[in-house]
């Protein structure tokens, strides 16, 4: 990546922090526009999407790994991994009433939520890759690897049973719902895979290019099936109705999120791009999963019985909502082009590969 | 003989229940839909008596319209915390802010709470709030006291003074008066009905006001095929 790019980066990132602490410290939530009946937005919907981008890096770049039977394909997927959960917690620490007691969590969590599972999830996997590379690991055969693989199993899975069995939601409560978890999973970390190696271990990605594209490919059309089903199946909620009448669903997450990027995944010269797209419409696949959810009132009658913008149904999120997000997103961006680089025991462009040698 | 109040009835049977152990009391809650008047005394009770600022309400009151002129027929649908016997909210609960007390009443500790909302967001019924943090006095001259000023709610004192007050940022919902029923009074949103629509009592207790006007009637529960099975009965027909 180039410098101007990692200074652009850089400034983004700059400005995401400052209002990421403005909001925990100095505004609290008069500056986010979700509320009661609206709880979640934009925020849990990029939180969702780098978990499930976490998740399926780790899993692409294992199968690559192994496949290759080279390290370095798991350096830059777990470590990818790694710094996007921790850009996940980030996001889901901003969204807390209280950042700060977020922490919590980890220390008397109540394993009745699938949600404390997942946290333990995340930093038991953040643990155990920042373990994988701080003792130089060389071999793909290390133990720590399939640990880390599993975690990475774990934390998703608990973050899909934990949306799929929402009863009060019906267009998130049932299996293809978590099963479309999965999918997206594999979707949005095949794309970053892809996108990070083509950024940043292009050598690399040439001896397995072909195989990354065919495998995301079938990825994204996997995904594109079982969200068109689960919605098809949700038909009977007025949810499933809001998510499929939505034009930015189509146009972004169908056409250019999923149709557009088969098309230039099938290319070779374009195939990065292919994958910025899966990455895009990945992320508004997950926002109008999740704000859909909160289309329709609890009870009828109810936004109206007592009335307040934080009572309403109506969800924009506001600037500082908008601008955060795009410096904390550039700020993984940016820590991953700082970090992988610097991780490998070999350079990575080399493709010198030691268990291949042995 | 004039009969007696049903509110002066509830609040023996509250004295007797308030008596036993904790353990053996189960507080319910039934709303008799054809009495309530659509007055809002309930909900504004409650906002009194908990100091609830801008965009939180435990106790709304739904509205609906039936029918066509000259045939139209206005509904009134209270809505408290149901106070689940399977509570979809406690589950979710990453850090255990929210629980079940032994009496059956949902409680939130605020100062475990870390405003996740996950517990908004599994509520079946719209029941919980967030404390933004919000006043709505901020844009006037001047902060009123009434915004800041002390509210009793799990049977402790709190406060939304500042931004530091664990009240703020946490989800908020009815407990059914837990603090004025460990003092022997009944809920704020029982003693302001001026319909007399709300009964409350110890669902455990046969002889009580609750448990007979049950018996007499076909009371509804909603969304009962969640399975959350709400303490929380209406009565919206006629009689058994």
């Amino acid at each position: 990546m180039s410098k101007a790019a990692q200074w652009i980066l850089a400034l983004l990132s700059a400005m995401g922090i400052v209002l990421a602490v403005g909001k925990a410290f100095v505004w609290g939530d008069s500056v986010v526009n979700y509320g009661s009946y609206v709880p979640w937005g934009l925020w849990v919907s990029l939180y969702i999407f780098l978990v499930g981008a976490a998740a399926g890096a780790t899993w692409f770049s294992l199968y690559l790994g192994l496949q290759a039977r080279t390290v370095q394909w798991i350096k830059i997927g777990f470590v990818s991994a790694a710094l996007c959960l921790i850009g996940a917690l980030a996001f889901i620490a901003l969204d807390l009433g209280k950042p700060v007691k977020g922490i919590t969590i980890f220390f008397s969590p109540s394993f009745s939520s699938p949600l404390a599972w997942a946290s333990w999830g995340y930093a038991l996997f953040i643990v155990a890759v920042v373990i994988l590379f701080l003792m130089k690991t060389s071999s793909y055969k290390s133990p720590l690897v399939y640990v880390a693989a599993a975690l990475s199993l774990v934390f998703i899975v608990a973050e899909a049973s934990f949306f799929s069995g929402m009863i009060a939601r019906p267009l998130w409560n049932s299996w293809t719902n978590a099963l479309a978890f999965l999918t997206s999973a594999l979707a949005a970390g095949g794309a970053l895979v892809y996108g990070i190696a083509h950024l940043l271990a292009p050598a690399l990605l040439e001896k397995q290019a072909a195989k990354l594209r065919k495998g995301l490919f079938y990825a994204v059309i996997l995904h594109l099936i079982v969200a068109l089903g689960h919605v098809l199946l949700e038909l009977e909620g007025a949810e499933a109705k809001v998510q499929l009448s939505d034009w930015k669903f189509w146009l972004i997450f169908v056409v250019i999120g999923s149709l557009l990027a088969l098309y230039l995944l099938r290319k070779p010269a374009q195939a990065v791009w292919g994958s910025v797209l899966v990455l895009v419409g990945m992320v508004y696949y997950k926002y109008s999963l999740v704000s859909a959810a909160f289309a329709e009132p609890a009870m009828k009658g109810l936004p109206e019985s007592f009335q307040h913008t934080r009572l309403s149904l109506s969800y924009v999120p506001s600037a500082v909502e908008w601008l955060a997000a795009v410096g904390l997103l550039s700020l993984v961006l940016l820590v991953i082009t700082l970090v992988i680089p610097k991780l490998t025991v070999e350079p990575i462009a080399s493709n010198n590969d030691s268990a291949m040698k042995a | 003989m004039a009969q007696e109040d049903i509110l002066v009835t509830m609040q023996k049977d509250l004295e007797a229940a308030v008596a036993k152990p904790k353990e053996s009391v189960k507080w319910g809650m039934l709303i008799d839909t054809r009495k309530c008047v659509g007055c809002y005394a309930c909900t504004i009770g409650c906002v009194s008596e908990y100091k609830l600022p801008p965009g939180v309400v435990y106790r709304p009151v739904l509205e609906e319209e039936k029918g066509a002129y000259p045939g139209v027929q206005r509904t009134f649908l209270p809505r408290p915390c149901m106070q689940c016997e399977n509570p979809s909210c406690v589950k979710v609960c990453p850090v255990g802010a929210t629980f079940k007390q032994a009496d059956g009443i949902v409680a939130i500790d605020y100062n475990k709470c870390i405003g996740c909302r996950s517990c908004l967001a599994a509520c079946p019924y719209g029941a919980r709030s967030f404390d933004t943090g919000a006043y709505y006095t901020t844009e006037t001259p001047e902060l009123q006291l009434y915004e800041k000023a002390t509210f009793y709610e799990y049977g402790q004192k709190w406060s939304r003074s500042s931004h530091s007050s664990p009240v703020v940022g946490s989800a908020r919902k009815c407990s059914f008066c837990t603090s004025r029923l460990s003092q022997g009074m009944l809920p704020v949103c029982v003693t302001t009905c001026i319909g007399r629509a709300t009964y409350f009592g110890d669902l455990n207790d046969k002889n009580a006001l609750i448990n007979k006007v049950l018996g007499s009637a076909q009371p509804v529960r909603l969304k009962e095929s969640l399975g959350t099975s709400p303490q929380v009965f209406y009565i919206t027909g006629g009689e058994k």
